[in-house]
């Protein structure tokens, strides 16, 4: 690599990582304790799923009447049923059908027995999730992170292509014994063995940061689509029995397990609808859903097709981004690789600091490579 | 080129499989990527406790 084209790189990784380090950072520490959501939400005793009783779960109508009984003034906009925990299933709440999701509540159920058992996650989470989400600042906090996140891959793809000339003279693995050139083989080791993991969790982030208005899209094309064979029947006030418009969505997607129901007028159906969605039983079909629109009032079938490419990919990269699908061994990887990413941003910003003071050091450090 | 990059290509097709397996296999999957995605952390601590040891010898 000549010396120019190694310097233009240089410059691309040190600018594309200068201004997405406070928010990697960011999102390197929230990230940490989210992947132990679950867990740490248990030890501030919270959601901890009662024993699961065995026999049939509860009727689904029973178990929406609880929730509105349990939350006054307000409607339910989904149901679901956990993906971990058989037997848990949570009801999202707010003022209205169509209220905004940051306004919600989830509150989880025991399925079997139609009990409360209390919100779904602790107040504390809560807040890590938001400022891991979105920094509190909705859709643009979102796209902002999307795009900070479309640098760090900028960044690791320059690293990759800098690792080159900064090691080419070392076996691999060497750490030199001066402190500001170790720093700079560690940054180098570290950043090499996690770059492949930090791409595909940088990426499967950034796509997650589209999902809002890409479920907008699907709203206004195939969602439209789907009821447009009854549009203009007169609407029929929702009386139907929730456990009869599962059964009939089941019937219409066989093999297929509900994942969540959601209300008419809520995020995910029409005002006159609602929208069952399953899934599959295995790791990857569990993330493939299928929608069943059903009319509210007759609880007849209105139309089923599969998801569009773009939201699949949207839920087949959720479980990448959150390693919750390989038991508490990935999650503790997870964690480990995060802590990496961590002193990899760290010392980034250490190199870049003390080269401004000492300048020519990198140069120095390169030359020593040569 | 082939020698710099030799271990990061072996680790990344590791990362790769370790990410995938978990995700397609049922049974097999979740330990074959605790392997897989283990072997970057272990070559790490390796190369780290290397270090520290030669700097503090004995």
């Amino acid at each position: 690599m000549k010396p120019a084209t190694t310097r233009a790189w240089a410059v691309v990784h040190t600018w594309t990582s200068l201004v997405s380090t406070v928010f990697m950072l960011l999102l390197c520490l929230t990230g940490l304790p989210l992947i132990f959501h679950h867990e740490i939400d248990g030890w501030l005793g919270v959601a901890a799923p009662a024993p699961l009783t065995a026999g049939a779960p509860a009727s689904v109508d029973t178990l929406a009447a609880r929730a509105l009984a349990d939350h006054p003034g307000r409607v339910i906009q989904y149901i679901g049923w956990d993906e971990h925990e058989p037997g848990l299933a949570f009801v999202i709440l707010n003022a209205t059908a169509g209220s905004h999701p940051n306004d919600s509540i989830t509150v989880n159920y025991d399925a079997a027995r139609a009990e409360k058992l209390g919100p779904a996650s602790s107040a504390l989470m809560q807040v890590v999730l938001r400022l891991h989400v979105d920094l509190f600042a909705g859709l643009p906090g979102k796209l902002f992170l999307g795009a900070m996140g479309t640098l760090l891959v900028a960044a690791i793809v320059s690293g990759v292509v800098l690792y080159w000339p900064f090691t080419r003279r070392l076996a691999f693995g060497t750490i030199r014994p001066r402190r500001r050139i170790a720093w700079l083989d560690v940054h180098n080791l570290m950043g090499i063995v996690t770059a492949t993991w930090l791409a595909v969790v940088g990426l499967t982030g950034v796509i997650n940061t589209l999902s809002e208005p890409l479920i907008g899209r699907w709203k206004a094309t195939e969602l439209d689509a789907m009821t447009q064979a009854h549009r203009g029947e007169p609407a029929v006030a929702a009386n139907t029995s929730l456990d009869r418009v599962l059964a009939t969505a089941r019937e219409a997607a066989p093999g297929m397990e509900a994942a969540f129901i959601a209300f008419p007028g809520s995020g995910f159906s029409t005002a006159r609808h609602y929208g069952v969605f399953l899934k599959g039983s295995t790791p990857l079909t569990s993330k493939l859903l299928q929608p069943v629109l059903l009319d509210a009032g007759t609880g007849a079938v209105a139309d089923t097709r599969t998801l569009p490419w773009y939201l699949t990919a949207i839920l087949v990269s959720q479980p990448l981004h959150f390693g919750d699908y390989g038991g508490m061994p990935l999650k503790l990887i997870w964690a480990a690789l995060d802590i990496v990413a961590i002193v990899v941003l760290g010392s980034g910003l250490y190199l870049w600091w003390t080269r401004r003071r000492s300048a020519g050091a990198a140069a120095f450090a390169l030359a020593e490579a040569r | 080129m082939r020698r710099v990059f030799a271990i990061p290509a072996l680790v990344a097709v590791l990362t790769v499989a370790g990410l995938l397996s978990a995700l397609l296999f049922e049974e097999a999957g979740p330990p074959i990527s605790w392997l897989a995605l283990g072997v970057p952390l272990l070559l790490l601590a390796w190369h780290l406790l290397r270090f520290a040891r030669r700097r503090r010898p004995g």
